[in-house]
């Protein structure tokens, strides 16, 4: 009976040990971007835009993160303006490009630039999705409902809902100066928008 | 103040020299040893579960050539001649802690102040100072990305940019940001990885307490 007790502890010990090596194992090797669904490598452009520098852009107002709306026409002649039209909340490439763009407000002041960021995710998903990146400087916008009119409005809303990774550069008067639908996989160059706005 | 650097480098080192003395079990009895051994066992399974996620080809990485920084203290600090490309084994150092992490990376921008105060502890001893170098790799990022990155986090050890994401090539799985390697020289010119983590280092005096004990051990 003894020895069946011994036992018992030493295994009920040994199940212990490996429950905490589990647990433990579970926290340290959680991947680096743990809540990131991975979407596979996609059609690089999936829709045509026929905004190019020069056009007026299409005026919008969308609500935000924070709460009230933001209409594009209420920086006019006041700041310029950097829309950054991101596919979806929770994907590799968007889930980065945002809290690039967070550790470069320096460089959007340096030129008068407000940057805006919009997605079609509806405002619980964007609040969970940049809570994780942070505290954002600029304002979030949910393009949701309808569903990707303003994606729609600048031509870039993909045949899936979804819009395109695009950034649309704006000057003080309403004028586009630099349009870039970028292949949604991958993440466009900061010194190329950079060198844009240096250009206004 | 200096009398302060003094007491700090002295308690860092008092700190490696007791972790060496509880992981070789000097001057211990039987039960003790055999106690430290299981709590070792225990901490070490979880990290050796985090090893196994990431596959290294250290021949691969060994053989990569990257853009030499452009900075002269970084090169000096990486003891690099001229040249405008080079391989992380011609960084003269022992051991080389390799950063993999992006701009972009908002675990990386959080645990930027972690990795600072990693290479602060090592610069305060001279023994670490000169046999632990590090290096950050950029991947994906341009040179352009990388500087603001070292800007907003007053990175005071080179970053490279790894635009083409090269060092991907010596993964076998996606790259997650950010990930920390650990190279030993083993001869001129070759290195072998001895020590991968996946995700944030939280803790820079722990971690360089593993990588203390890794250096030390057989295996490192």
């Amino acid at each position: 009976m003894r020895k069946i007790h011994s036992v018992v502890v030493v295994m009920s010990f040994i199940g212990l040990w490996q429950l905490l090596a589990l647990s433990l194992s579970w926290g340290a090797s959680v991947p680096a971007d743990s809540s990131i669904y991975d979407p596979g490598k996609l059609k690089a452009i999936d829709s045509s835009t026929k905004l190019k520098a020069g056009d007026i852009a299409p005026d919008f107002s969308l609500p935000t993160l924070s709460g009230g709306p933001i209409t594009l026409s209420q920086y006019l002649n006041k700041k310029n303006v950097v829309l950054s039209f991101v596919p979806a909340a929770w994907t590799p490439v968007c889930s980065q490009q945002w809290p690039g763009y967070n550790i470069a407000k320096d460089l959007f002041d340096k030129y008068d630039a407000q940057l805006i960021g919009i997605s079609v995710d509806n405002i619980p998903t964007l609040h969970a999705w940049t809570k994780e990146m942070g505290d954002l400087w600029f304002p979030v916008a949910s393009d949701f409902w309808p569903h990707g009119a303003v994606a729609k409005k600048y031509g870039i809303l993909r045949s899936n809902g979804v819009s395109e990774r695009a950034l649309f550069v704006i000057d003080k008067k309403g004028v586009i100066r630099y349009v870039d639908v970028h292949d949604i996989n991958s993440m466009p160059k900061l010194e190329n928008l950079i060198k844009e706005l240096k250009k206004l | 103040m200096a009398q302060v650097k003094r007491c700090l480098n002295q308690w860092v080192v008092k700190l490696f020299l007791e972790s060496y003395e509880s992981l070789i079990g000097a001057n211990m009895n039987k039960a003790n040893v055999l106690m430290v051994f299981f709590i070792g066992l225990m901490l070490l399974a979880p990290e050796l579960v985090t090893s196994q996620e990431l596959t290294v080809n250290s021949n691969v990485l060994t053989n990569l050539k990257f853009d030499a920084p452009e900075n002269l203290a970084d090169k000096k600090y990486l003891g690099l001649h001229d040249g405008p490309t080079f391989k992380l084994p011609q960084i003269r150092a022992k051991f080389i802690i390799i950063e993999i992490f992006s701009m972009y990376c908002p675990i990386c921008q959080r645990d930027a102040p972690v990795v600072n105060e990693l290479h602060d502890l090592i610069l305060k001893v001279p023994s670490l100072r000169d046999n632990i170098k590090i290096v950050g790799i950029g991947v994906g990022n341009t040179p352009y990305e990388v500087s603001v990155f070292k800007k907003k986090f007053n990175v005071s050890f080179p970053l490279i940019a790894d635009d083409n994401f090269l060092v991907q090539k010596a993964l076998t799985e996606n790259i997650r940001t950010p990930t920390f390697l650990v190279g030993k020289l083993v001869v001129d010119g070759k290195f072998k990885i001895v020590f991968t983590k996946v995700g944030a280092i939280k803790n820079a005096g722990e971690f360089l307490k593993e990588l203390v004990t890794v250096s030390n051990s057989p295996r490192g």
